[in-house]
């Protein structure tokens, strides 16, 4: 990383000198500076800034330091030992939520490893009429969900524990729609310089190292034991989809892509059952 | 009943005239058409998204095609929040755009100037009757001690002759 002029100092606002010199380091420009003090001090009250300001100069995350993350329309509780949603996963749910609208007779959707539950609790406010199941094996997650959960006052959504490399992690319960956001970086990635050093030093590793086996334990332990007629699961790299893609019946069963994010990352496998009404996620 | 009676209270209550209400009144917000406009989500940089990065910016980059008028907004860390706002900020300059002087951007800012002139003014006629106040008593001053000094001298009291030896 390149190292930051000392003239940059001097160019922060006097008036927030001592707040802002704190700040630039971690979020290494002007406009970064500026934009992360303005929300610390609209969100906290003035007695939390400095110490808001000195957890950031230690590469705290902000969503953990102001204690919240918008996603879509709701706002997420964050706390450290959660993982923080990701803005392409709260775009790629506003997509879904979007397309589950256009598809009659869609009752209920489950999301595995669901984390602080933001895309349950997303998908269960704005669709209030379908059941919304969410699963973790994190007790952290699993604590931080339900809090979530009572804070937004959604009914519709449930968490549970469960573990996705066990065969019964669903009990036996089929749903229409299998959403998930497994750990997905390969340790080798997860030790090099790829992972940004305030995520690798504080967010959970158990919520971000993993690759193919997850891929293969949710398509045998979930997708298909849930009969589902269309899943998306979040990833990062193009070898996870063609491995995932590898799993399926794509002959009869089912028709699959590769999604991109709008930052042109390939970010999701969709799956779909053919000839039925969730073709339309092919679309997504 | 009650409501309204508490109601009734507090209009009696304030200091705030009807006529005064009507006279501050503001043209109301304008509306932008969705055909119109682009959208643009800039996640800013280059190199792995998703679970590597923990972004918590979201910029939100509007294009009004037929003017070519672009907004950004980061106002808030909500997506939403921004583009609203930013939605909001477009129709206030396309509304500029097309008719400068009845636009809510030009009320305004001729508002926000008026009560900034209204402020000097204010401040202006203060500091005056200050120092109007000051000389007066200044000029009183003066006047005080030559009356003194022409008392002491009708009274005939000479500088001594001895001390100017």
């Amino acid at each position: 990383m390149p190292r930051i002029p000392p003239t940059l100092f001097h160019r922060l606002p006097t008036s927030t000198f001592k707040l802002s010199r704190l700040l630039l380091p971690t979020c290494r420009t002007l406009e970064q500076t500026s934009n992360e003090l303005r929300w610390i001090q609209t969100e906290l009250p003035s007695t939390k800034w400095s110490t808001a300001c000195v957890l950031r100069s230690r590469k705290v995350p902000l969503q953990y330091i102001l204690g919240t993350q918008p996603f879509g329309s709701i706002d997420v509780k964050c706390r450290p030992g959660v993982l923080i949603p990701r803005w392409e996963t709260e775009e790629y749910t506003v997509k879904i939520i979007d397309m589950i609208r256009y598809i009659e007779g869609v009752r209920s959707v489950v999301d595995v490893c669901t984390g602080s539950g933001c895309v349950p609790l997303l998908i269960g406010s704005e669709l209030p009429q379908l059941k919304v199941k969410g699963i973790d094996v994190s007790e952290h997650a699993l604590r931080l969900s339900e809090e979530n959960k009572q804070s937004l006052a959604v009914d519709n959504v449930s968490f549970t524990y469960g573990d996705v490399f066990q065969n019964d992690v669903l009990k036996g319960e089929k749903y229409d729609i299998v959403i998930s956001n497994p750990p997905y970086i390969p340790l080798t990635d997860y030790i090099s310089n790829e992972v940004e050093p305030s995520v690798r030093k504080y967010e959970p590793k158990l919520a971000l190292v993993g690759d193919l086996e997850f891929y293969k334990a949710l398509v045998e332990n979930v997708i298909i034991p849930s009969e589902c007629k269309a899943f998306v699961l979040e990833l990062g790299y193009m070898d996870q989809v063609q491995y995932t893609e590898n799993l399926l019946d794509l002959q009869n069963v089912w028709g699959t892509k590769c999604y991109f994010d709008s930052a042109g990352k390939v970010r999701c496998v969709v799956g779909w059952k053919r000839g039925t009404e969730y073709e339309i996620f092919k679309d997504l | 009943m009650l409501r309204f009676r508490s109601h009734s209270l507090i209009r009696c209550l304030s200091s705030t005239q009807r006529s005064q209400i009507k006279a501050n009144k503001l043209p109301p917000r304008p509306k932008i058409n969705e055909t119109e406009i682009t959208e643009a989500f800039l996640k800013g940089g280059q190199g792995p998204g998703g679970q590597k990065i923990n972004k918590c910016n979201s910029k939100v980059q509007l294009k009004h095609l037929p003017t070519g008028i672009v907004v950004t907004c980061q106002a808030t860390r909500s997506q939403e929040q921004n583009r609203k706002i930013a939605r909001e900020i477009l129709a206030m300059k396309v509304q500029h755009h097309y008719d400068p002087e009845n636009s809510r951007e030009t009320v305004l800012h001729d508002r926000r100037k008026s009560i900034k002139e209204n402020k000097e003014r204010k401040n202006k006629k203060k500091y005056v009757l200050i120092d109007a106040e000051r000389k007066e008593k200044e000029l009183q001053q003066r006047l005080e001690e030559e009356e003194l000094l022409r008392g002491l001298l009708n009274m005939g009291i000479q500088p001594d002759p001895s001390t100017q030896k």
